[in-house]
């Protein structure tokens, strides 16, 4: 037992940097013989070990990975004008009610303010479709025999591709409308800028995406987001993947210099469209793809989850 | 002499981190993702401490997003894109505190993604007496003795007086103390 020193108060202000030049010497020089100061400085010692040893086992690699593709998600979400991040104040609980359910995933991504601007209040936030732009300009080019129409409705512009080729060059102003190519066995989201799109026979035989990148949803597939310098093609899939079988993931294929994505990195895509679908209020839709994702991926990381969203529940949620 | 705050020296103008925050500035997602390979195991680390694991891929998603909103008014004043990352994260896990920690509850209700078990109730003493300060003094001394910043950098990084990172960590240290104290009698 020592007994307390009177210049032990120095130990946290010599680790804290309060004390410099001659007074750190002098203490220092006294601490190397007193017990009491050594004792008090290897306490906070220890208690920085003790924090040094927390939680550091808790961050594993499964986790950064999908952060990161959560990461991504959204500042690519938000850069491409596809959905705008808005913070709202709440108005009133029937609007916080409204967007609650369908935000609540992405919620924590609005509380920001950029530093140095005024600090943003503290904010509800929602996905907001943007306010259709004439801004938005599609350059189309429809192979031979194509048979197609092109209509703008509100703040989509769309294209029913019947049969055929066709080559889109979407060019957007932030905030610009969707372009959307509906196939006869499903819908292709453009979330990028070029992209080409073959239906024969009644099926969406081919995706390829020469920049940006788009996201199918096909019939009885999990959605897929096709990157730039990706193909997707039926091909494959049929190839690889009998119908409900385990891995019904491999709708991708990839040029020699594309990515190949992992089995977990389609996961991931296919469970963030569910997310977007449902923010977006498009529960049917996003049941669908819930219950695709449950089919191809029963090992999947967010399974549970799907499985509700499947099943409806995503309909039921409420305020508290 | 001591210089505390802002005379933070700026950052060595030929990093690799201030050519990929440059690059974020533009827009660029694959910089970003570079970014992120770089320092998100650290933050995530870091959060898991500060907020308990269930809530810290929310601070650093936060982190990332704001980032990339800020990267364009990154000048340097930070020491480096670490210590301004860490900044971004701390102020990240003050606020939630300050503004939105009671509908952050309410939103984890619905939140599909919070699939990880709530925090284990056998969290070590340790855990329990960090979790019981508040965030201001939790951050702080964390990334003083945890991270190693100095209280220069921290004061920077918060915007606060390096007389309150004193302070704060002061008595963080004597509330940790006090709960052992407490505990272990
Ligand atoms: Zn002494």
């Amino acid at each position: 037992m020592t007994t307390t020193c009177h210049r032990s108060w120095e130990v946290e202000a010599a680790r804290d940097g309060r004390l410099t030049g001659e007074a750190r010497a002098s203490f220092d020089a006294h601490a190397a013989g007193c017990p009491s100061c050594r004792g008090a400085a290897n306490g906070l010692e220890s208690l920085a070990n003790g924090l040094r040893g927390l939680g550091s086992a808790e961050v594993d690699d499964v986790s950064l990975r999908r952060l990161r593709g959560r990461v991504l998600e959204a500042v690519d979400a938000e850069q491409t004008g596809r959905v705008e991040v808005r913070a709202h104040r709440a108005r009133s609980s029937a609007r916080i009610a409204a967007l609650v359910g369908a935000a609540a995933v992405v919620a924590v991504v609005a509380f920001f303010s950029l530093p140095g601007s005024k600090a943003a209040a503290p904010a509800l936030v929602a996905y907001e479709r943007p306010a259709a732009s004439a801004e938005t300009r599609v350059e189309v080019e429809a192979g031979a025999g194509a048979r197609y129409t092109r209509t703008v409705s509100g703040d989509v512009e769309r294209f029913d591709l019947v049969d055929g080729t066709l080559r889109l060059r979407v060019v957007r102003a932030a905030g610009g409308r969707r372009v959307l190519v509906k196939v006869p066995d499903g819908e292709i989201e453009d979330v990028g800028t070029t992209f080409e799109v073959v239906v024969r026979d009644g099926h969406t035989e081919r995706v390829g995406v020469d920049e940006g990148r788009v996201v199918a949803r096909l019939a009885a597939l999990a959605p897929v987001t096709v990157e730039a310098g990706s193909v997707w093609t039926r091909s494959v899939v049929a190839i690889a993947v009998p119908p409900s079988a385990a891995d019904a993931s491999a709708p991708v294929s990839t040029r020699a210099n594309g990515k190949a994505r992992t089995e977990a990195d389609r996961e991931d895509a296919a469970y963030l469209e569910v997310l977007r679908l449902l923010r977006e209020g498009r529960e049917g839709e996003a049941q669908s793809g819930a219950d695709a994702y449950v089919r191809s991926f029963p090992a999947g990381f967010r399974r549970e989850e799907m499985e509700r969203v499947a099943r409806g529940r995503a309909g039921e949620r409420q305020l508290p | 002499m001591r210089q505390p705050l802002k005379l933070v020296p700026p950052a060595n103008p030929g990093s690799e981190d201030d050519r990929v925050l440059a690059r974020v500035a533009g827009g660029d997602l694959g910089a970003l993702g570079a970014l992120y390979d770089r320092h998100a195991r650290a933050l995530l680390a870091f959060a898991s401490r500060a907020v308990g694991s269930n809530e810290a891929e929310d601070v650093v998603q936060s982190t990332f997003i704001r980032a990339a909103k800020a990267a364009s008014s990154y000048d340097g004043r930070a020491a480096s894109a670490r210590s301004w990352l860490f900044g971004i994260a701390a102020r990240l896990v003050q606020e939630r505190r300050r503004s939105f920690a009671r509908l952050a509850r309410a939103l984890s209700r619905f939140d599909l993604s919070a699939s990880s078990p709530p925090e284990a109730e056998d969290q070590s003493d340790m855990k329990k007496a960090l979790l019981r300060l508040s965030e201001a003094k939790r951050v702080v001394l964390l990334l003083a003795e945890v991270e190693g910043f100095t209280c220069e950098e921290i004061a920077t990084m918060l915007g606060v007086p390096i007389g309150t990172v004193w302070t704060r960590l002061h008595h963080a240290r004597r509330d940790m103390r006090a709960f052992y104290e407490e505990t272990s009698r």
